[in-house]
């Protein structure tokens, strides 16, 4: 075989620029940290780290909804709590003013005091959340108790507010004040009023539906709490998803460090090996020889 | 007869003369593009017979010395062939190498500002809008993060179009190029002819003429014919590019969209085979009007998508009645996608709600943020999400395919090149052996006349003292 100067000049600078681009490749994957810069690099592995960063962005999307609604239902939990206390207080006040032996300036003050308790409560269902009111239903800029009317009247609506917490998923996150709270209201309107009349006979009446309305108002907490349970499970089954797709989307985009460090260190030997064989081998001729 | 002897040892010194002369050629060629190095073939001269009624007492033939009977190209016409052949497909996979990179370039995927990242958080910004319908910054987010996906739309669709009009350029320059070397190579047949037929051996002007025709291969599948005068005929699709000392030139045509390569004057189509020609071609008119396609399915599948349940919803500020039938995103007359200018203004009128006056409603909001996962492309059988990050995969697979085809042609080509240089590439060294070997020869017969010069002396003033 006949190899000429001009030859091994050519082999030689294709060698090294073909062990230049294998190092810059390597070099980048190092310093980007992924594999993949560019779809050709791996076409299959591009279409699967897109489909798993996209998937990821669509899980912490749902995890931020669920600690959003989440936040939402222990504002309400804890509004319906403050309203069951005051109930329970209307109640014992009932009671109390139930009692035979009490003189119509007792009932007057223990009315009173039940005036006091039905604007806290309204008040309580006017709670409002991130200049969202809790209790409103859908309309959630408007106050959903009107204090200038007794008992206060309700403004809201029965709408649901649905979140999104999983593909096709949704988990309603309010109460509408008609629900609990109007039927406490008008429990506490209705002892008052009996309060009122001084009747002892009418006043032991009402604790029936005193009665009824703490029932309803704790169905909705048991409600709330059933949802609070239904997130939390939710949530530790986001997190699980996100785990394991984060996992996945690094073994399908990230650089193997001590993989490609090694073909780095490789490479760089090859190519300084390279250089020094080129630089002797190109070097000498018949020329440097003659006289 | 020693005059004779002169003659013999100027004809050696003559013929070292050009054989040093060749050398020197070779080696200020040694790193000239094309060039085969040549050799001076040296044949002894014709012979003298003395003449003589009888001729027992004399040995036969004198010789007269050398002569130079050729100067050769040292060169192997099938690899020249086989080169050829090769580089039409690497033309061919060069160009589509290079495209697809400027493709890519333009996706610019896996990254967090892709496409993909973009109708990430366009889906999420829905769904941001629906945990708290009546939040002005969550809807002005929604519309900064619908605008920035709209006109990354509009730039790749754009930048691929460009692409597009930079392929037609390309290709003019391209066939100007070709026309060029077809005019070159007309040119050279009419001197190659003309010198062979004084019986020159125009090696120089051969060589010009092969480099050209390797360069034309890149860029089409020629075929090319040697005549038994020594031109070269040069074929595309069965017509005559070059015809002995006539060339026939190409142009190239755009209508609508759509380029061909025609033969200049009759405009009738060329039928190129491979080839950079025929790679942008395809580019131009194919694969790039193929992905502008797809990106505009995807346009049209999220302004439909979203628009037909935007019309059906309320924003913060529309009254109770019949929706406003505001449509969310508009796609102008040039193709371009838009969010509605009136939302852009005023971010209340994001109709997330199914009902009027019902500020936490968010029934419009939930379901275009679940459109993510609606199978609205590919025939009702991919997501945009799904869609699009194929699309990414089909322009990264058809880049990889470009890339090892390129890589595998470029390494067939570079053997054959190789086995072509092993013959046809020139040697210093080689040269350097000759150059000393012919200089020698050249100082031996210099010797020699010096030698006749001295015998000649010896007759001329040594001898017959007579007469003096």
């Amino acid at each position: 075989m006949r190899v000429t100067h001009g030859m091994l000049v050519d082999t030689l600078l294709k060698n090294l620029s073909g062990n230049l681009a294998r190092m810059e490749r390597v070099y980048q994957q190092i310093t980007s940290a992924r594999r993949i810069s560019r779809p050709s690099d791996y076409p299959v592995g591009t279409a699967t780290v897109l489909r798993l960063g996209s998937a990821a962005q669509e899980i912490e999307q749902y995890l931020a909804n669920v600690e959003q609604a989440r936040t939402w239902l222990d504002l309400t939990d804890q509004a319906l709590t403050t309203i069951g206390q005051s109930l329970q207080r209307v109640r014992e006040l009932v009671v109390q003013a139930a009692n035979d032996t009490l003189s119509a300036d007792d009932r007057q003050a223990i009315w009173a005091e039940l005036t006091a308790l039905q604007e806290q409560i309204a008040t309580t269902g006017n709670y409002a959340h991130a200049g969202q009111y809790l209790f409103a239903g859908s309309t959630t800029q408007t106050e959903p108790f009107d204090l200038s009317t007794d008992p206060p009247t309700y403004r809201g609506n029965n709408d649901q507010l649905l979140r999104l917490i999983d593909r096709g998923v949704t988990v309603d996150i309010n109460v509408p004040g008609s629900v609990a709270i109007v039927p406490v209201l008008q429990a506490v309107k209705q002892a008052r009023d009996a309060v009122a009349s001084n009747d002892p006979n009418a006043i032991r009446a009402t604790l029936a539906t005193i009665d009824a309305a703490q029932t309803q108002l704790l169905a909705a907490q048991a409600s709330v709490g059933a949802r609070v349970n239904r997130l939390d499970a939710q949530r530790d089954r986001l997190l699980d998803a996100h785990t394991s797709t984060l996992r996945l989307l690094s073994e399908a985009g990230d650089t193997d460090m001590a993989e490609a460090v090694t073909r780095f260190s490789k490479e760089e030997l090859t190519y300084r090996a390279a250089l020094q064989a080129g630089a002797r081998a190109i070097q000498p001729t018949l020329l440097d020889f003659l006289r | 007869m020693v005059f004779r002897a002169l003659e013999t040892a100027f004809r050696g010194l003559m013929a070292q003369q050009r054989a040093v002369d060749t050398t020197n050629h070779n080696i200020a060629n040694a790193n000239t593009p094309g060039f085969a190095r040549q050799r001076v073939a040296l044949v002894p001269s014709a012979p003298y017979t003395v003449p003589a009624f009888n001729r027992s007492g004399l040995a036969g033939q004198i010789g007269t010395g050398v002569l130079v009977a050729s100067i050769t190209r040292i060169r192997e016409s099938v690899f020249d062939q086989q080169y050829r052949v090769q580089s039409q497909a690497l033309g061919e996979s060069s160009t589509l190498v290079d495209a697809y990179a400027q493709i890519e370039a333009v996706f610019n995927e896996p990254t967090a500002s892709g496409l993909g990242a973009l109708l990430d958080r366009f889906w999420r910004a829905w769904q941001a809008v629906s945990n708290q319908p009546e939040d002005l910054a969550a809807r002005a987010a929604l519309v900064q993060d619908a605008t920035t996906l709209a006109a990354n739309l509009n730039r790749m669709r754009t930048q691929l179009q460009q692409l597009q009009s930079d392929a037609a350029v390309k290709l003019t320059l391209q066939v100007s190029e070709v026309n060029g070397i077809a005019q070159r190579v007309a040119a050279l047949n009419q001197q190659i002819v003309a010198a062979l037929a004084t019986g020159q051996t125009p090696n120089d002007l051969l060589d010009q003429r092969d480099l050209l025709l390797d360069k034309l291969a890149s860029f089409t599948g020629a075929t090319i014919r040697t005549l038994p005068n020594g031109a070269v005929n040069i074929y595309l699709g069965g017509y005559p590019l070059v015809d002995q000392e006539q060339s026939f030139p190409l142009t190239v045509q755009v209508a609508g969209g759509t380029a061909s390569i025609a033969w200049q004057g009759t405009n009738s189509p060329v039928a190129l085979e491979r080839g950079s020609l025929q790679a942008l071609l395809d580019i131009h008119n194919s694969t790039l009007p193929g992905l502008v396609g797809k990106l505009e399915a995807i346009r049209d599948a999220l302004a439909n998508e979203v628009n037909a349940l935007h019309t059906t919803g309320y924003g913060l500020t529309d009254p109770a009645g019949p929706p406003p039938a505001r449509p969310f995103f508009v796609i102008n007359p040039d193709g371009s996608l838009e969010v509605e200018p009136t939302i852009v203004a005023d971010p209340q009128l994001v109709a997330a709600a199914d009902a009027a006056a019902e500020p936490g409603n968010n029934a419009i909001a939930r379901a275009i943020a679940e459109l993510r996962s609606k199978l609205v492309l590919n025939g009702n059988t991919a997501t945009i999400n799904d869609f699009y990050n194929t699309l990414v995969a089909e322009v990264g697979g058809a880049s990889q395919t470009a890339q090892v085809t390129r890589d595998n042609q470029q390494a067939l080509v570079d053997a054959i090149d190789r086995q072509r240089k092993e013959i046809m590439s020139v040697s210093l060294d080689e040269e350097m052996a000759n150059l000393i070997k012919y200089q020698q020869a050249y100082g031996a017969a210099a010797r020699a006349i010096t030698a006749v010069d001295e015998m000649l002396d010896r007759i001329i003033n040594g001898m017959g003292l007579v007469g003096r």
